[in-house]
C-alpha cells in the first residue's frame, strides 16, 4: 500500500501548550506523533506492551502509555510531555528532586517516571512510601534499584531530608 | 594537589548529565535524526537448529520500498570476513547454510518505511531441515551428541584468552588448575560436602533496546551506536572490512543501560553490512523481543566438592563449572575464565582443583552480564558456605571469618593480593543488620554472604586528553561510555579538582572514536580507576604546562607559584588568572592549553593460571539479606538488605551509592524472578509479561548501602571501581536466609514462589 | 502496525451495522490495551477499527438501589471503576481490587468492556464481577439480548459474541446488603496467575448464601459449587477454612502454563481462597 493510498485522519492535540493540527494515518501512536513528527524525543520506546513505563505521558493529566495510545485517541486533548515541565527555564520541583536525589542512572526510564511521578502527586500530594512504589509499579528502573527515585517522590512531595547530599 | 582539602573530590554532585535526563534532553541512538535514514529489518530463524535449505528473497525485492534483502550469500561482496567474534570466530553476521538459536539473523531487509519491511519479512521463503537441538549443558556434552561447530575457527580480537576449545563435545573454551592435592585430602578429612548449584540463562533487560545507525562518509563509514566498546567495536568493524581503523567511527550517543549487553552487539555488522548494500544510512532499532534474543547472561552449573575440618577450617575444594553460552561464543570463554578463576571464594584453600568448560547449547548468544560470570560463582560457593555451617552448628558470619581471606593475603600467586578488608566489611554488616540479636524465626530470617571478584584484569589502557580553553573553560575527551554509572559525572569531577576549574565549566562530550583518545573498554568497574588516572594526569600536565607559563611570565620558579579558583598567585603575591596565563601561551587570537595523561598497568605475565590477567584490583562485597517467607505459597518477600562494599574514596558518594542500590535491585531479579525459559531450544517468554524483572514494590524496604572509604585504592585520591559487588551476594544471602527462614535448601536460582513450595512441601 | 481505517460512528446502531458489514475486517475499539498489542505483533489484523469511545450512553456507571445492582457502562475504564465514590460505597471491594489491577497507565485507559470481550484468562474482573453475577448486555443486528457472564466468556481470548455484536454494559449484583466479600489474586509475572473471590451473605449467625469463584487459572473464571456448598447454611462460628482450602483445592482444574504448574496452582487456590474468606468475615465487604 503506498503512502497515499493509506487511510490517514486529521487531529488537533495540543502538546505542552502548544496545539498542532496534523494529519496523521491511524495507526499511529501517540509515541510515532511525539517522536517522529514533533520531535519531542524525550519519552521513550521500550516494551511496546504498556509494562515498562519508559512512554510515559500525561494527556488530560492522567499517566497514559503513548506507546500503546492511538493518536487519533488524543485528538482534542492536552498531553504534556517531560518537555513541557520545565517553565521559564525552572524545573519542574519533581525533576529538580530526581537532580537532587540523583534519582537516575542511564536516563532511558527517567522522563517516564518523572511524567508517572508527577501523575501521582498531582492525585496525592503526599503519598506514602508504600504508596509511591504502588503508583510506581507500572515504570522500570533497572539501574537505580528504585530507592533514589522513591527518595526523590517524597522529597518532591516536600520532605526535603529525603535524598539530597545524604551520603556525604 | 593533596596538601589541600579536596573540593569536589568526595561530594554528591549532581550528575554531569542530570538536567538533560530529567527535561528529557539526554539523546539516545533512537533519538538521533538523519536524512535519508533508511529502516534496517532482520528476519530471523523461526526454529532453534536447522540446516537452510533455500532462502527465496525474490518476492522480497520486488515490493516498492525495499531497498536491499540481503543473505549470507550477498556478503562475501561487501565485507571481508562475514564471520566475528571477540575471541573465537564462530558467529556470522547473517546465518550461513544453518541457524544455531531460535532468533538468528538469516536475512537482512533494507527499506524505505515499516511497512515495506514488514512485507519484505512476510514474503521471504526459507526452508528449514531440522537439526537435533542441543537444549542444555548435558544434551550438549552427551556422547554422540550433533557438534554445533564442526569447523575449527578463526580467534578474535582479545588475545587475553587463548580459547581451549573441544569441539567435538561443543565445548569453546576450558580451564584447568591445580593446587596441592585435593583427593588427599578428602580422604582424611572430617567431612567433605558434595553440591551442585546453578543459574539460568537471563537477559539483561537494558531500558533502552539496542539500536544503531550506519552511514557511509566518504571512503568511510559512521556508526552511532550505544555501544560500551567504542573502540574494540571500530576494531571489530574494521575487521569485518579490511579496513584500516580510522576509517571506521564509532559515534557514541547516551546508552540506556548496558550491564554488559551493550559489548559487540551482533546489529552493528548488521547495520554495518545494511549501509554498505544500500549507500545510505541505517537505521537498525531492536524490539524488546528481539533484544531478548540477541544476548543473554549464561546459565551456570557448579558442583563444589569441599573438605573442611571438623572446626569450621576450609581444607580443600574441588570446583566443576560448567557455563551455557548459548549458540556463539561472544565473550562467553572470557566470562567463563573469571567464573572458573573466583569459583574457590574469597577464602585460603590450600588444595584447590577447578575445572571449567564454556558449553555451546542451541539459545541466544550468552555474554557479558554485570558481575562476569562472579554472579554465578558467587551464589555456588556462599550457599555452600552456609550448607557447612549448618552441618556443623558453626554461626554463618563466625564460619566465613574463620576462613576469608585477610588484605594482603594472595588469591592466586601471582596475582595482585587482596586489598580490600573482608572480614570487616563482614563484621560490619553484621553489626548493621543486628545479626546477632535477631535470630532466626519461622518464616523470618537473616541470610548472610560475602565475595570477592578480580577486576580490571590484564593490560587495560585508557588515555584522556583536557583541553583547556582560554577562557578557562576545558573540555575532557575520554573513551569511557556513559552507561548510567555516573562515569562522566566522575571523572569530571576528577578533571575539575585537578585542573582547580568548577565542574560546570568542564565539558565531558560522549565518546567518538575518531576525536576522542583510546581507551580499551568502559566494563569491568576500571572507568573510575584506570580512565581515573588517565584523566587525573592529563589534568595534571594542563596544570603543569599552566605553571610552567605562569613562571615565565613572572620571572619565578613555577614550584613557588600556587594555584586556587583558576588564580595562580607568585611568591609576592602577583596573580594571574588562567585566562591570562592560557592567553599567553600561544598567543593573542585564542589558542588552548592540551593535557594528556595515560594509564598503562605494567604487562606481567605471572604464572598460569594467571596468564597475564592480573587484577588491577579486587571488589569485595559482604551482604546481609532479611527476608520473611510465606510458609503457605512460597512467596519471599524481601525486606532488607545491607551491602558493604570498598570504596577506597567515593568519587561522588551518590554516584558510588547508586551503584550499589542498582547491583541490589538487579540482583533481586536475579534471586527471586528472571530466567529465560526454554522449551526444546524455542525461548518461551521473550517479553515483560512472562520475564519478570524487579519492580518499585519488588526492591527491599529496608536497602542500606555502607561504603568503606580507607582512600587505599589504585586509583585516584585512593578510589576503587564498584559497578559490580553489591549484585554478587544478593542471590546467596536471600538463599540463604530462606534456608534459615524454613530449613529448605534451593540450589538452583531463581527462588520462585512455586520452587520454595515444592521444596517446604518435600521437606515437611 | 498495518494500515487500518478508524471509524467513529455517530450511533451505536450505526456501529452494528458497520461491524455487520465488515464481518472479520473490522474490530469494535475501546480502550486498546489488548487490541494494540495484538495487532502491534502481527497476531490480529483488521482492515478497520470502530472506534466506541465517543458513542453516548456507554459509559454509565449507576447503582439500582431497588435492585442493588450496579451498572457499568462497556467503556466505563477501571480508573474510573477504583475512583468511584459509588462504587466505594455500594462494593468496596472492587474499587479496592481495581486498584492493583496491572498499572495505572492501563487503568486510566482499559475498560472493562474491553477486557471482557478479550477474554484474557489472566484476569481480575471476571473473577470479581461473576462473585456478584454479572449479566452481560449486547447489540447486535438481531437486537439486544443478555447472557450470564458465565454464558459470555466461552474459553480462553473466546466470547459467545456474534458477529457484528457489541457488548453495551453489564449489571453486577444484586449486591445485598448483608454480603461480604474477600477477594486475592496471586501475581507472578506480570498479569494474575490465580484469583479467587469469596462472597458470604448472613442473616444474623447464619451464612444464608455463599458464593466462590476461582479465575485466571482456568480458561474462564467459574463458581465453585463444592466449595459454596462448604460455606452455605453454615453457623458463622462453624464456618472453617480448612474445609474450603480442600475443597476448592479438589475442584480446581488449573492449566498448567509459564505462571506456574498446575499442582501449584491448586494449592494456591485453596490458600487464596480461605484467605479471601478470611478477609471477608474480618474485612466486612470492605478493604
Amino acid at each position: 500500500m503506498s503512502q497515499s493510498e493509506r487511510p490517514r485522519t486529521p487531529i488537533e492535540i495540543t502538546v505542552n501548550g502548544r496545539r498542532h493540527r496534523l494529519s496523521i494515518e491511524p495507526r499511529e501512536f501517540l509515541l510515532d506523533v511525539l517522536r517522529n513528527r514533533l520531535h519531542l524525543t524525550g519519552a521513550k520506546r521500550g516494551c511496546e506492551m504498556q509494562i515498562c513505563g519508559a512512554c510515559t505521558v500525561l494527556l488530560g493529566g492522567q499517566a497514559v502509555s503513548a506507546c500503546s495510545l492511538l493518536a487519533a485517541d488524543a485528538d482534542g486533548g492536552e498531553v504534556v510531555t517531560i518537555e513541557g515541565l520545565e517553565q521559564g527555564g525552572a524545573l519542574h520541583p519533581v525533576q529538580q528532586a530526581f537532580v537532587d536525589c540523583t534519582a537516575l542512572q542511564c536516563g532511558y526510564c527517567t522522563p517516564g517516571m518523572i511524567m508517572a511521578s508527577v501523575a501521582l502527586l498531582g492525585e496525592n500530594p503526599d503519598p506514602s512510601e508504600d504508596e509511591i512504589r504502588a503508583g510506581l509499579r507500572g515504570n522500570i528502573c533497572r539501574c537505580t534499584g528504585y530507592k533514589p527515585i522513591i527518595a526523590a517522590v517524597r522529597r518532591a512531595a516536600g520532605h526535603a531530608e529525603e535524598g539530597g547530599d545524604g551520603h556525604d | 594537589m593533596t596538601d589541600r582539602p579536596f573540593k569536589y573530590v568526595g561530594k554528591s554532585l549532581p550528575r554531569a548529565d542530570a538536567r538533560d535526563s530529567v527535561t528529557g534532553r539526554t539523546r539516545y541512538t533512537a533519538d538521533l535524526n538523519f536524512p535519508g535514514v533508511l529502516l534496517g529489518k532482520v528476519l530471523r530463524s523461526t526454529v532453534p537448529h536447522a540446516r537452510i535449505v533455500s532462502v527465496d528473497t525474490a518476492a522480497a525485492r520486488e515490493i516498492p520500498g525495499v531497498v536491499a534483502v540481503l543473505t549470507a550469500a550477498d556478503l562475501p561482496a561487501l565485507v571481508k570476513e562475514t564471520r566475528f567474534g571477540p575471541v573465537l570466530k564462530d558467529m556470522p553476521i547473517l546465518a550461513e547454510g544453518r541457524v544455531r538459536y531460535e532468533g538468528e539473523p538469516v536475512a537482512l531487509i533494507i527499506a524505505e518505511d515499516d511497512l515495506a519491511a514488514d512485507e519484505a519479512l512476510e514474503s521471504i521463503w526459507v526452508e528449514y531441515e531440522d537439526l537435533p537441538v542441543i537444549t542444555d549443558i548435558d544434551a550438549a556434552l552427551a556422547p554422540g551428541a550433533v557438534v554445533l561447530h564442526p569447523d575449527l575457527l578463526g580467534t578474535g580480537q582479545i588475545k587475553d584468552v587463548a580459547a581451549q576449545p573441544d569441539l567435538g563435545r561443543n565445548i569453546c573454551h576450558q580451564y584447568h588448575y591445580t593446587r596441592g592435592n585435593t583427593e588427599a585430602v578428602f580422604a582424611t578429612a572430617d567431612h567433605v560436602f558434595e553440591h551442585t548449584y546453578t543459574t539460568p540463562m537471563m537477559y539483561h533487560v537494558t531500558m533502552e533496546n539496542p539500536a544503531a545507525v550506519a552511514m557511509p562518509e566518504g571512503d568511510g563509514l559512521i556508526i552511532h551506536v550505544g555501544t560500551q566498546y567504542p573502540f574494540l567495536v571500530r576494531q571489530m568493524v574494521a575487521g569485518i572490512l579490511g579496513w584500516d581503523l580510522n576509517r571506521v567511527r564509532i559515534v557514541v550517543p547516551a546508552v540506556g543501560g548496558a550491564f554488559g549487553s551493550k559489548e559487540y552487539m551482533n546489529i552493528i555488522p548488521l547495520a554495518v553490512v545494511g549501509a554498505l548494500a544500500a549507500a545510505a544510512p541505517v537505521r537498525l532499532e531492536l524490539s524488546l523481543e528481539e533484544a531478548f534474543r540477541s544476548m543473554a547472561r549464561h546459565g551456570s552449573r557448579v558442583r563444589l566438592k569441599t573438605a573442611v575440618s571438623k572446626d569450621g577450617v576450609l581444607l580443600a575444594r574441588q570446583c566443576e563449572v560448567h557455563m551455557e553460552t548459548g549458540a556463539y561464543a561472544d565473550s562467553g570463554p572470557r566470562v567463563m575464565r573469571q567464573a572458573a578463576y573466583r569459583v574457590p571464594g574469597p577464602y585460603r584453600f590450600e588444595h584447590l582443583q577447578v575445572d571449567a568448560y564454556c558449553v555451546y547449547t542451541n539459545k541466544v548468544v550468552a555474554g557479558a552480564y554485570r558481575g562476569f560470570g562472579a554472579t554465578q560463582a558467587t551464589f555456588a560457593y556462599e550457599s555452600q558456605m552456609d550448607e557447612i555451617a549448618h552441618a556443623l552448628g558453626i554461626d554463618p558470619v563466625q564460619l566465613r571469618l574463620k576462613n576469608l581471606l585477610q588484605q594482603g593475603d594472595d588469591f592466586m600467586p601471582g596475582d595482585t593480593p587482596i586489598d580490600g578488608d573482608l572480614p570487616k566489611a563482614l563484621q560490619v554488616a553484621a553489626a548493621r543488620a543486628g545479626w546477632s540479636e535477631r535470630p532466626a524465626r519461622p518464616g523470618r530470617a537473616l541470610g548472610v554472604a560475602a565475595c570477592t571478584k578480580n577486576t580490571a584484569s590484564g593490560p587495560l589502557v585508557s588515555q584522556a586528553m583536557v583541553r583547556l580553553n582560554n577562557d578557562a573553560s576545558a573540555t575532557l575527551l575520554v573513551g569511557t561510555a556513559e552507561i548510567g554509572q555516573g562515569a562522566l559525572t566522575v571523572l569530571r569531577q576528577i578533571c575539575a579538582e585537578e585542573l582547580d576549574v568548577p565542574p560546570e565549566r568542564i565539558r565531558v562530550p560522549r565518546p567518538d572514536t575518531e576525536t576522542t583518545p583510546f581507551d580499551q573498554r568502559t566494563s569491568s568497574s576500571r572507568s573510575t580507576v584506570q580512565m581515573g588516572l588517565a584523566v587525573q594526569r592529563a589534568a595534571q600536565d594542563v596544570r603543569c604546562q599552566l605553571l610552567d607559563t605562569a613562571g615565565k611570565m613572572l620571572g619565578t620558579d613555577p614550584a613557588q607559584l600556587v594555584s586556587d579558583d583558576g588564580v595562580i598567585t607568585g611568591p609576592a603575591g602577583q596573580r594571574l588568572s588562567y585566562k591570562e596565563v592560557v592567553a599567553s601561551f600561544a598567543g593573542a587570537f585564542g589558542s588552548e592549553v592540551i593535557g594528556l595523561g595515560s594509564f598503562k598497568p605494567a604487562v606481567i605475565k605471572g604464572p598460569p593460571p594467571v596468564n597475564g590477567q592480573v587484577s588491577g584490583f579486587w571488589e569485595i562485597n559482604a551482604a546481609v539479606a532479611g527476608v520473611a517467607v510465606d510458609l503457605e505459597t512460597g512467596e519471599i518477600k524481601f525486606e532488607e538488605f545491607i551491602t558493604v562494599t570498598d570504596a577506597g574514596r567515593c568519587i561522588n558518594p551518590a554516584t558510588a551509592h547508586g551503584q550499589e542500590t542498582g547491583g541490589t535491585g538487579m540482583g533481586v531479579g536475579q534471586a527471586l524472578f528472571e530466567a529465560c525459559h526454554y522449551e526444546d531450544g524455542y525461548f518461551r517468554n521473550p517479553n515483560l509479561v512472562e520475564y519478570r524483572v524487579p519492580l518499585a514494590t519488588d526492591v527491599p524496604s529496608r536497602m542500606e548501602t555502607i561504603a568503606i572509604e580507607n582512600g587505599d585504592g589504585p586509583g585516584p585520591y585512593g578510589a576503587k571501581g564498584m559497578g559490580e559487588s553489591s549484585i554478587l551476594t544478593v542471590g546467596p544471602s536471600v538463599a540463604n536466609a530462606l534456608f534459615r527462614a524454613t530449613g529448605v535448601r534451593l540450589r538452583n536460582l531463581p527462588l520462585t514462589p512455586e520452587s520454595v513450595w515444592r521444596a517446604l512441601r518435600s521437606h515437611r | 502496525m498495518r494500515p487500518f481505517a478508524l471509524h467513529r460512528p455517530a450511533a451505536l446502531a450505526e456501529a452494528v451495522q458497520f461491524l455487520t458489514d465488515r464481518g472479520d475486517a473490522a474490530r469494535p475499539y475501546a480502550g486498546g490495551t489488548e487490541l494494540m498489542v495484538v495487532m502491534k505483533q502481527g497476531l490480529a489484523r483488521y482492515e478497520h477499527l470502530v472506534d466506541l469511545k465517543r458513542l453516548p450512553g456507554l459509559s454509565d456507571l449507576a447503582f439500582d438501589e431497588a435492585a442493588r445492582t450496579l451498572r457499568l457502562g462497556a467503556l466505563v475504564r477501571h480508573r474510573e471503576v477504583e475512583l468511584s465514590p459509588l462504587v466505594r460505597a455500594v462494593w468496596p471491594r472492587l474499587a479496592a481490587a481495581e486498584r492493583d489491577v496491572a498499572n495505572v497507565r492501563v487503568r486510566n485507559t482499559g475498560t472493562i468492556g474491553g477486557n471482557l470481550c478479550f477474554a484474557e484468562p489472566h484476569s481480575d474482573i471476571g473473577t470479581l464481577f461473576l462473585l456478584a453475577g454479572c449479566r452481560v448486555h449486547l447489540l447486535g443486528p438481531g437486537g439486544a439480548r443478555e447472557l450470564d457472564l458465565t454464558e459470555f466468556l466461552t474459553g480462553a481470548y473466546e466470547t459467545a459474541l456474534l458477529p457484528g455484536e457489541v457488548l453495551t454494559h453489564v449489571v453486577l449484583g444484586p449486591l445485598a446488603p448483608g454480603t461480604r466479600y474477600g477477594y486475592r489474586r496471586f501475581r507472578f509475572h506480570e498479569r494474575p496467575s490465580l484469583t479467587v473471590g469469596v462472597a458470604v451473605t448472613t442473616a444474623g449467625d447464619r451464612v444464608t448464601a455463599a458464593r466462590v469463584v476461582v479465575g485466571a487459572c482456568e480458561p474462564v473464571p467459574r463458581r465453585i459449587p463444592e466449595a459454596e456448598a462448604v460455606l452455605s447454611e453454615a453457623d458463622l462460628a462453624g464456618v472453617r477454612g480448612t474445609a474450603l482450602r480442600e475443597a476448592v483445592s479438589a475442584a480446581v482444574q488449573p492449566m498448567d502454563d509459564a505462571a506456574g504448574g498446575a499442582e501449584y496452582k491448586q494449592a494456591l487456590a485453596g490458600i487464596l481462597a480461605e484467605r479471601a474468606l478470611r478477609d471477608a468475615l474480618e474485612g466486612g465487604g470492605a478493604a
